[in-house]
């Protein structure tokens, strides 16, 4: 602790002197926090928290409610395509992820990027489906509405502003200054009470808007938190109080700047309204027009035509096929669905399912192919994306409000990188799930678009159409399409996929420079608030 | 005495710290705003045109083929980039930017992505609304709260009050004074917008756009009052300026963060419509129900044009299509109603009514959107009519209209620039007006109901 004293500057080092400066920066910092605590402006912040944050919360959960409706129907559907297989080539597996409930504090971007990817063997997927926008009714999307960490970041920042912008030159104005320093109190130590009284002040304030949160949650009964949103949550907590600390700090050398309260809050609210408003959408602003990204309607456009070309040589693949297997016109006896050939067929003579799965042999690796080749202009246009990212955050973390929301979202499991890894994780996903087919030859096996054994293929057409004869009258009356009477083939060696979430330690450490950047900023503050009260003219 | 009221004052402010650093802060604002607009313009539109072309290359590639596939392929409509973003973006990255159609039917509206990369956290572009909306009206608040509660604190109001002066009066020389103020704050970093855009040569001298800016500055005045308003209000209601302050930048904050939460909020709860997944399961069960009424053969497709069968065929499809776009269209009808009625909402805030105003104003965002609407239904008859004109001319067509498939109507090529291709039309002065003119008013009302109250409220003043 520095020894720096003002008045008395002989330098106690005594033992019970020490003893009595710590106590003294608790009497300050007590002193302090009663005088807060009972203050009109105070008490304004709070009312305008006990009114926005329920408020803000509970369309926060009714949002999130939606969501899990969502998530169940896709997770069900997702878990039909195995169940409910007939052939192999009809699984196209689509990966789900679950809302987090911590999206009610802070939404991050999963409402801009959806929830589930399709993982089709025709193409990698660019983006996530599902709901892609804010609200089902677009339009509405006019509204941007805040979260509750938003609501914090400027609510919390305005009170810290309100309470800190004249610590210290309210003291002088009122004459307080000259007195307390006249007595044995080292200016450090009332710095560190006045701003220990303050950070004190929100204690019970933040605790309450937490605890708020909480109440609406319990009562919600589609919400439940784990223990380890529970741990996300208190990280929250402790740094919202950080963030909190640079406004007062910011108020706090302010205030031993400006001569007078008044100057002091007027430059305080500017840097406010600056730093809140200003700044973010001019550097977000700024970081699109420096690194650009294409039109994602062009790369689709680009795709296309590697699809011509795909289309070009299926064509070929016919004909070369219709050649080796002297096939001239293909006839379906029954067909209910279509994956680069034929899905479903039954009843078919032989000689067309073998041809048919001749094609399907030469023509699913080929798929596979091109869309390997698609992802290859996908990744380059993800990969813009992803530095026009990097870029805007870096740019717009330049305001400490933009780094409460990016760690706040990182610690809500609902910002890029953790979309990111969902991603990632389901493309490998894909990838494992087609080298299964191509390592277990499923590609070329009559399951994998055919319901029938090889050996109950009919030889002939009049055969099939007996077969034909015979499942009609098992079909159930009311459907025309009914071909449960089929069977459904045994998924369960299949590889299936799971999501692994991404530990609170990976998600800080993506945040880690933007963290440090505000605890050195908050550093450096109390260190030249300090500077500056060291040489403050108390007259 | 007003006069000297009102330069004094004026005086006053501009030599005040405060309104030299809001000065400066805007004038940067105006300019980093307008740069960056010039640029971004500048790539959208040259996105668009690439955009537009290979849009025009597709539908040529289908003529070259046959006039049906021009007919029936689904085609989207993109809203072009508006060289009025500079006033307000309107929020168009979020809301519905693309419809799409053919000849027999307008499908649907979505979000195109563009360029606009979901990765982003939603922000607002530095146009003058923003610059208005948010800054500004910091700003001015920041000028007017301590009107008569700072003045009470440096004992100078009594000396005014000994003048013989009503207090109305008064009120109004210092309202008239911040609101002057405010304009000569803006004003410069307007001018030095106006000039960049138009040595860019994004602002064309045209009678729309000197509509849209004069118009804009119109809204701007009547909001710079209604906050300057709400300012001296604040400054009335409390003895202390502080708490004055406290008071005006708590309503500023409630303006500015409760009123999208609150039309959100009511669209949910009071206005609630049908979700999507229900309207899908209708549309899927009354397709079922069609497919299993359908005659059999009704899927059935041959080469051969005359086919009996495609009659069916082109029934089925045309029953289908109707039946989707009954429901739909009903259930889009719902979203436009929910979405004007939640939306008035908002007009609780200024901060709002401001933004929607110059939505109208420059016939952007919504308004723009449900033009290109209806216009787009009244094309795609035309378009339904043309191609039917034509195709009852070919003898080698069987007529038999389906909307999704090339199997029974004319195969004949048509040349590109025969193709009635659809084209945006503004929205006119008139219709902007109309649709503005309910926030106006409003903002009109709420600037004479702030003030009036701020009158009351100063002749009960305590002076000492």
């Amino acid at each position: 602790m520095p020894t720096v004293s003002c008045l008395t500057n002989t330098g106690y080092h005594l033992n019970i002197f020490n003893i009595i400066f710590k106590i003294m920066i608790l009497h300050i910092a007590k002193k302090d926090f009663l005088d807060n605590f009972t203050s009109a402006r105070f008490v304004a912040g709070f009312l305008l928290c006990l009114f926005l944050v329920p408020f803000t919360v509970y369309t926060g959960t009714r949002l999130y409610e939606s969501r899990v409706d969502k998530y169940q129907r896709d997770a069900r559907e997702a878990d039909e395509i195995f169940t409910k297989a007939q052939v192999y080539a009809q699984i196209q597996p689509v990966a789900v992820i679950q809302p987090s409930p911590l999206t009610i504090f802070s939404k991050g971007i999963s409402e801009q990027v959806g929830s589930k990817a399709s993982l089709s063997n025709s193409e990698i997927p660019t983006f996530a489906t599902g709901i892609t926008t804010m609200y089902e009714n677009q339009f509405l999307n006019r509204f941007v509405s805040l979260d509750f960490i938003n609501i914090l970041a400027i609510i919390l920042s305005l009170i810290g502003v309100f309470l800190s912008y004249d610590i210290f030159s309210r003291e002088k104005e009122d004459g307080t200054l000259k007195l307390l320093l006249s007595n044995n109190v080292k200016r450090s130590d009332f710095f560190l009470g006045k701003v220990s009284g303050i950070l004190l002040t929100f204690i019970p304030l933040l605790l309450v808007c937490y605890i708020l949160v909480f109440i609406i949650l319990w009562i919600s009964p589609s919400v439940s938190l784990s223990a380890d949103d529970y741990a996300r949550i208190l990280l929250l907590f402790v740094f919202s109080l950080l963030y909190l600390s640079f406004f007062i700090l910011l108020g706090s050398y302010i205030s031993s700047k400006a001569g007078t309260s008044s100057t002091s809050l007027i430059i305080n609210l500017f840097i406010w309204c600056f730093l809140l408003f200003l700044l973010p959408n001019s550097m977000s602003y700024l970081g699109k027009n420096i690194v650009k990204s294409d039109n994602y309607s062009i790369v689709r456009m680009n795709t296309m035509d590697l699809d011509n070309e795909f289309w070009k040589k299926y064509g070929e693949l016919q004909k070369q096929v219709k050649a080796e297997t002297g096939m001239v016109y293909t006839n379906w006896n029954l067909c209910a669905g279509w994956n680069y050939g034929p899905v479903l067929l039954c009843f078919t003579t032989h000689d067309v399912m073998k041809y048919e799965r001749r094609m399907h042999e030469l023509t699913a690796p080929m798929v596979l192919d091109y869309a390997g080749k698609k992802w290859h202009l996908q990744e380059v246009y993800l990969n813009q994306l992803f530095h026009q990212q990097k870029i805007v955050k870096y740019l717009s973390c330049l305001s400490p409000s933009e780094i409460l929301k990016y760690v706040s979202s990182s610690l809500c499991k609902s910002d890029m990188e953790n979309h990111v890894d969902f991603m990632n994780q389901a493309r490998n996903y894909r990838e494992q799930f087609f080298n299964y087919y191509k390592e277990n030859k499923i590609f070329s096996s009559y399951n994998y678009f055919s319901p029938h054994k090889e050996s109950e293929i009919p030889k002939t057409q009049e055969e099939a159409m007996k077969m034909v004869a015979q499942w009609r009258s098992t079909a159930k009356p009311e459907s025309t399409f009914d071909l449960s009477s089929l069977g459904f083939i045994s998924t369960a060696g299949l590889p299936r996929f799971t999501y692994n979430e991404r530990g609170i330690i990976d998600g800080l450490s993506d945040q880690l420079w933007i963290f440090a950047g505000l605890i050195s900023a908050c550093v450096v503050l109390i260190w030249i608030t300090y500077s500056s009260l060291i040489k403050y003219d108390i007259r | 005495m007003l006069n000297t009221i009102i330069l004094t004052d004026i005086k006053q402010n501009i030599q005040s710290l405060k309104l030299q650093v809001i000065f400066i802060i805007i004038l940067v604002v105006f300019t980093v705003g307008s740069v960056a607009y010039v640029f971004q313009y500048r790539d959208a539109m040259e996105d668009y045109h690439n955009y537009s072309l290979k849009m025009q290359e597709e539908i040529r590639k289908d003529a070259d083929i046959n006039i049906t596939r021009v007919a029936v392929y689904k085609r989207d409509h993109l809203l072009a980039p508006e060289n009025n973003g500079f006033i307000d973006d309107s929020k168009s990255q979020f809301t519905p930017n693309n419809i799409q159609y053919n000849a027999f039917n307008v499908f649907g509206y979505s979000i195109s992505r563009m360029t606009s990369n979901p990765y982003l956290y939603l922000s607002n572009d530095l146009n003058w609304v923003f610059i208005l909306s948010i800054i500004a009206s910091f700003a001015i608040l920041l000028l007017s709260y301590d009107t008569i509660s700072g003045e009470r604190e440096q004992q100078t109001l009594k000396l005014i009050l000994s003048n013989s002066i009503p207090r109305g009066v008064l009120l109004f020389g210092k309202f008239m004074s911040i609101v002057i103020s405010s304009v000569i704050m803006l004003l410069p970093g307007l001018l030095i917008s106006l000039i960049i855009l138009l040595i860019s040569g994004i602002l064309k001298i045209s009678a729309l756009q000197a509509f849209e800016i004069t118009m804009f500055i119109v809204a701007a005045i009547l909001f710079i009052s209604t906050i300057s308003a709400l300012g001296m209000f604040c400054s009335v209601v409390s003895r202390s300026s502080s708490v004055s302050l406290l008071i005006g930048i708590i309503l500023w904050s409630v303006f500015l963060i409760f009123s999208p939460n609150i039309a959100v909020f009511t669209a949910d709860q009071i206005f609630k419509i049908k979700n999507s997944e229900t309207v899908q399961e209708e549309v899927k069960m009354t397709k079922d129900a069609i497919n299993k009424a359908a005659p059999e053969g009704s899927w059935s497709g041959s080469d051969n044009p005359f086919f009996p069968r495609h009659e069916l065929r082109a029934k089925n499809q045309t029953n289908l299509m109707n039946a989707e776009k009954q429901i739909k269209d009903e259930w889009y009808n719902s979203q436009f109603r929910q979405y004007e009625k939640a939306s008035r909402f908002t007009y609780l805030s200024p901060i709002s009514i401001f933004g929607m105003v110059n939505e109208s104003l420059i016939g952007s965002g919504y308004p723009r959107f449900r033009k290109n609407w209806e216009d787009l239904h009244t094309y795609q008859n035309q378009f339904l009519s043309w191609f039917k004109a034509i195709d009852s001319k070919d003898t080698k067509s069987p007529h038999w209209y389906n909307p999704y498939e090339d199997y029974s109507t004319s195969r004949e090529k048509i040349r590109f620039e025969e193709i009635p291709l659809y084209t945006e039309k503004l929205m006119t002065i008139p219709q902007r007006l109309a649709s503005a003119f309910p926030g106006i008013i409003l903002l009109v009302i709420y600037s004479f109901l702030l003030f009036g109250i701020s009158v009351l409220m100063f002749n009960r003043y305590d002076v000492r």
